[in-house]
């Protein structure tokens, strides 16, 4: 199983092996490659070859206290701080961030102490730099005009490099300006989530001390558990927010937009067997859709590596979109509402939204990954300002891209 | 001291053959091996061509060495300092005839053996920010619980308190040994001349005990320079860069990052500064050894 | 010693100061023994007493005990066989270069030189080879296997265990082992039946700090395993039960990580000052 995301260090080490002569082969079994969501398949493949099976997808949502939203007296409370309607799904980051803060410093719980925001978990070498990377898309990702808004162009959907130049775009404007939201997120919620991973950055939420949880699939799953969660029943989940203003590389200025930019991301490892080339028997390998570990893959995932399903595909979802029932997630164990608000935001997310964040999947990815994310923490631990993490997250992203070869990596 | 045999030098190479060889195939080799890759580019973990010192320049323009470095002289000048100071102060104390003496030395032995990569995962435990006991105990007293690992100071101290944790026990115990062996004739003097007691610590003591310090402040000055298992397991060597230590850069860089030069160029640098650390401690040491 | 009467006041100070050093001492421990035997609703609660503040529960060591014997009795398993493997070897090849340079006089490099080569290598960073064995060990198949670690430890112990058997030999008396010779024996058999008998309690405490400083490495055993031979160390820092807020079973594994050595070490505490400034101070 591996993170999908460094799925570019992988193919350029040569550490897989396409899978594509597996589909027809009748010793093998079926899987349904059409169901999967777009921005999934997307990724499983690279280039015109198919490099993983479908399992997992992850992707980045917001959890929240459906009691706490629902009440009328916070929603009053809330109109009257803010001067415009609770918004019971935060369609925008601006929004959700005023929701953060303002149930940050309340005693909402009613346990004698003030309770938080909103949680997320970004320890160095966590993942924190996936909550930035699904924060920052709405604010960089600038949909093509005409026809098809997802054409890629020199100055559209593009996230990380200048396609031209391989000059990094990660100190534009867009980026800085959703660096400094997330900074201001951070400030709704614990301190601590600055030193928290995953696990640490749910408990809360589940713990039922913060309003709001940030992060990929697992909470929905995890909140229906009673030895770890008081909010069984309570959840409310939304797709992430978007931007009404996204910034345009071509004309150099903020672009205003009617209704916000949605921009989905596959955010997370999406942990998908893949077939090391090392693998003695690889047909074997392919049949039982496992790995045999390899010391370069395992190593270089023990930094980075981490677990949890999630769905992406029609057979997950519910109709109008997909086949499920809900009653086959009441059957082992959800609540009922609580699933259907967890697999409806996804659902929106995989197929409603219109752009999604491209990954980055060139050679080197763990290495522009780990200069972003210890940047990241450097900005939203108050050392440096946003600006200046990004410029140098830039700074060292020439670097890498210079190592490499500028031109091997356009 | 030498015995006499009747073989020739080569059987008595013998005794000592194995240990020169296998510290030539696991020491010396790996290091003529990390210098030959400190030269070269490579990618994806294989050796590509000749870069002479590019790498060096590479890390020596790049501010997240300068960072692990100041990172890293920070936890060994105040490793040493606090647990030099820490282990003075209870051996001075505990210098005396006193009940319960033999079991605190034992439990003093507890922390040295202790696995540090574990002592990070307790310390995790105590410094946690929401729910752990220390900032539980602030709390119910009325104060504001310590952003212990959020903060880039806190977390410094964190590291620091759990390293100064792990050791002042050693400083301790040898101080203890040496002070113990400061014969009595030598402070009866010194009451007969009626001196106070901090010139007697001054004039008599800290020359005897000479030694022992000296050799507890180089061992840990040299040991401090390797940490890394309390950074990685407490705080992941963040926020940002604050508690990375050049050691971790070198596992990030080489490992995670898969740059082998600059990984090993790093690496040599750590070399070159402890070596400038360990001439000290020979100069000193070879003189008061044997 | 000399020991002027000490005034009432000072011996109260003492006992103070003692108090507040042994809880200083004690306090990590205790919180993870508490906390691994508190209901996980517990462990976040200011509690300190069991029975009193909380009801304790064997229940976290039985899930580990019993569910989870793969990774945690696989740990424990792979650390005792590395320790063990590394400590004998080390000791092999300490006791035969102890005994060479304490016993003999070499004559292209001095003894002392040897000696202080030898002690170097404690002075070497880990990180400056770590690179380099890796794909040694990746060029040799080992990645992943006891032997890469007993490898690298016992390159690590060397220097504790030349140092503290030199010693140990350098203070017996020559006459024994000179009749010895005089009578026939080999060098070789001296060192085996007259010396090695002698320095019995040197032997055990160089095994024991061999193994205690093979048992808790951390680096280099995170770097060259993953599955199937990871020890002790990381198996800690690799399962998400340690890396998460599980703190009950964080430290149901950290006390079985740090019991064994720990233990040991109390048994050597009268060598161990000698032991650990490898031979610069005498306990």
């Amino acid at each position: 199983m591996r993170p999908m995301f460094f799925m570019g260090d992988y193919v350029a080490n040569d550490w897989v092996i396409p899978i594509d002569k597996y589909f027809d082969d009748p010793r093998m079994p079926k899987w349904d490659r059409e169901s999967i969501a777009e921005p999934i398949r997307n990724l499983l493949r690279f280039g015109d070859n198919w490099y993983a099976f479908n399992n997992d997808h992850d992707g980045m949502v917001i959890y929240y206290r459906r009691d706490l939203f629902s009440d009328p007296k916070w929603q009053a409370a809330f109109k009257e701080e803010y001067g415009y309607d609770f918004p019971l799904s935060p369609r925008t980051w601006q929004e959700l961030l005023d929701v953060a803060k303002f149930f940050n410093g309340k005693d909402w719980n009613g346990d004698g102490k003030a309770d938080y925001g909103i949680t997320m978990h970004l320890k160095v070498g966590e993942q924190g730099f996936f909550n930035y990377l699904a924060l920052a898309a709405s604010f960089v990702v600038n949909p093509a005009p005409g026809e098809d808004p997802t054409k890629v162009t020199r100055y559209n959907n593009v996230f990380w490099f200048d396609p031209e130049t391989m000059e990094p775009l990660i100190n534009s404007p867009g980026h800085v300006r959703a660096l400094e939201i997330m900074i201001e997120l951070v400030g709704a919620g614990p301190r601590a989530m600055l030193g928290w991973g995953l696990a640490e950055a749910w408990d809360i939420f589940l713990r039922g001390d913060a309003a709001m949880c940030f992060t990929f699939g697992d909470v929905g799953t995890l909140s229906q558990d009673p030895r770890q969660s008081s909010i069984r029943g309570l959840q409310g989940v939304v797709a992430i927010p978007g931007s009404t203003e996204v910034y345009d590389l071509e004309t150099k200025q903020w672009k205003k937009l009617d209704t916000p930019n949605f921009v989905a991301n596959e955010s997370g490892a999406s942990w998908s067997p893949v077939i090391s080339k090392f693998s003695k028997n690889p047909d074997l390998v392919a049949y039982f859709c496992s790995l045999l570990a390899t010391p370069e893959i395992n190593h270089w995932n023990v930094a980075w590596g981490w677990t949890g399903i999630d769905p992406g595909t029609t057979y997950d979802f519910l109709p109008p979109v997909g086949q499920a029932s809900v009653d086959d997630y009441v059957q082992t164990g959800y609540s009922a509402q609580d699933v259907t608000e967890f697999l409806n935001a996804y659902c929106e997310m995989w197929f409603d939204y219109p752009l999604s964040l491209p990954y980055l999947r060139i050679p080197g990815t763990a290495d522009y990954i780990e200069s972003l994310d210890i940047h990241l923490s450097e900005a939203l631990s108050g050392q440096v300002s946003a600006q200046e993490a990004l410029n140098r997250t830039a700074q060292d992203w020439e670097r890498i891209t210079n190592r490499l070869g500028r031109q091997n990596q356009l | 001291m030498a015995i006499r045999t009747r073989d020739k030098d080569r059987s008595r190479i013998l005794f000592i053959a194995p240990a020169i060889l296998w510290l030539l195939t696991f020491t010396l080799f790996p290091l003529l091996y990390s210098l030959y890759l400190s030269l070269h580019g490579s990618r994806f973990l294989r050796v590509t061509h000749f870069v002479g010192l590019e790498n060096y320049r590479m890390v020596l323009t790049d501010y997240r060495f300068w960072q692990a470095f100041r990172v890293t002289l920070t936890f060994v000048v105040v490793d040493v300092i606090a647990t030099t100071f820490i282990g003075l102060l209870l051996a001075l104390l505990f210098n005396n005839p006193i009940k319960g003496i033999r079991l605190f030395r034992t439990l003093s032995t507890i922390p040295l053996l202790a696995a540090p990569v574990a002592i990070g995962y307790i310390c995790m435990i105590i410094f946690y920010e929401e729910g752990g006991p220390i900032n539980n105990l602030l709390v119910a007293l009325g104060m504001n619980g310590i952003n212990w690992i959020s903060h880039p100071f806190w977390a410094k101290v964190a590291v620091c308190i759990a390293d100064v944790w792990q050791w002042a026990p050693f400083a301790f115990m040898v101080l203890l040994a040496a002070l113990q062996s400061v014969p009595d004739e030598m402070y009866e003097a010194a009451v007969l001349d009626t001196v106070s007691s901090w010139q007697t610590f001054i004039h008599i003591t800290l020359p005897m005990i000479r030694h022992a310090l000296v050799t507890v402040v180089l061992l840990r000055t040299v040991e401090a320079f390797k940490i890394f298992d309390i950074p990685f397991a407490l705080t992941n060597g963040g926020p940002g860069l604050a508690t990375r230590t050049l050691t971790f850069n070198v596992y990030t860089t080489g490992l995670r990052d898969q740059n082998l030069g600059e990984a090993t160029a790093i690496s040599f640098l750590l070399v070159i500064i402890m070596l400038t650390a360990t001439f000290v401690f020979f100069r000193i040491y070879r003189s008061e050894y044997e | 010693m000399y020991r002027p009467k000490m005034p009432a006041w000072k011996r109260v100070l003492m006992i103070i100061a003692m108090v507040i050093a042994t809880v200083w001492l004690i306090f990590p421990f205790y919180w993870a023994v508490i906390t691994s035997l508190k209901k996980p609703a517990d462990v976040f609660k200011l509690s300190f007493i069991p029975f009193v503040q909380f009801q304790p529960t064997l229940e976290n060591w039985r899930t580990e005990l019993t569910l989870r014997t793969k990774e945690v009795v696989g740990g424990l398993s792979t650390s005792f066989i590395v320790a063990v493997s590394a400590a004998a070897i080390a000791l092999a090849i300490g006791t035969l270069a102890g005994y060479g340079l304490a016993r003999f006089r070499y004559q292209r490099w001095k003894n002392r030189d040897i000696a202080m080569w030898i002690l170097s290598q404690r002075f070497l960073p880990p990180a400056a080879t770590v690179i380099p064995f890796f794909l040694m060990m990746r060029k040799f198949g080992l990645i992943d296997t006891p032997l890469a670690l007993i490898l690298v430890n016992v390159t690590f112990t060397i220097p504790f265990t030349v140092m503290i058997l030199r010693d140990a030999f350098g203070e017996l008396p020559l006459e024994l082992e000179e009749s010895a010779l005089v009578d026939g024996c080999t060098p070789f058999q001296t060192l085996v039946w007259i010396a090695l008998p002698l320095v019995a309690p040197a032997l055990v405490s160089a095994a024991i700090i061999s193994f205690a400083f093979t048992w808790n490495e951390f680096l280099f055993a995170f770097i060259l395993t993953y599955s199937q031979a990871t020890p002790m160390t990381v198996v800690i820092a690799g399962t998400q039960d340690t890396q998460g807020v599980q703190f009950w079973y964080v430290s149901t594994r950290m006390l079985m990580a740090v019991i064994p050595p720990t233990i040991l070490a109390m048994a050597i505490q009268r060598y161990i000052v000698r032991g650990l400034t490898l031979g610069a101070v005498k306990g």
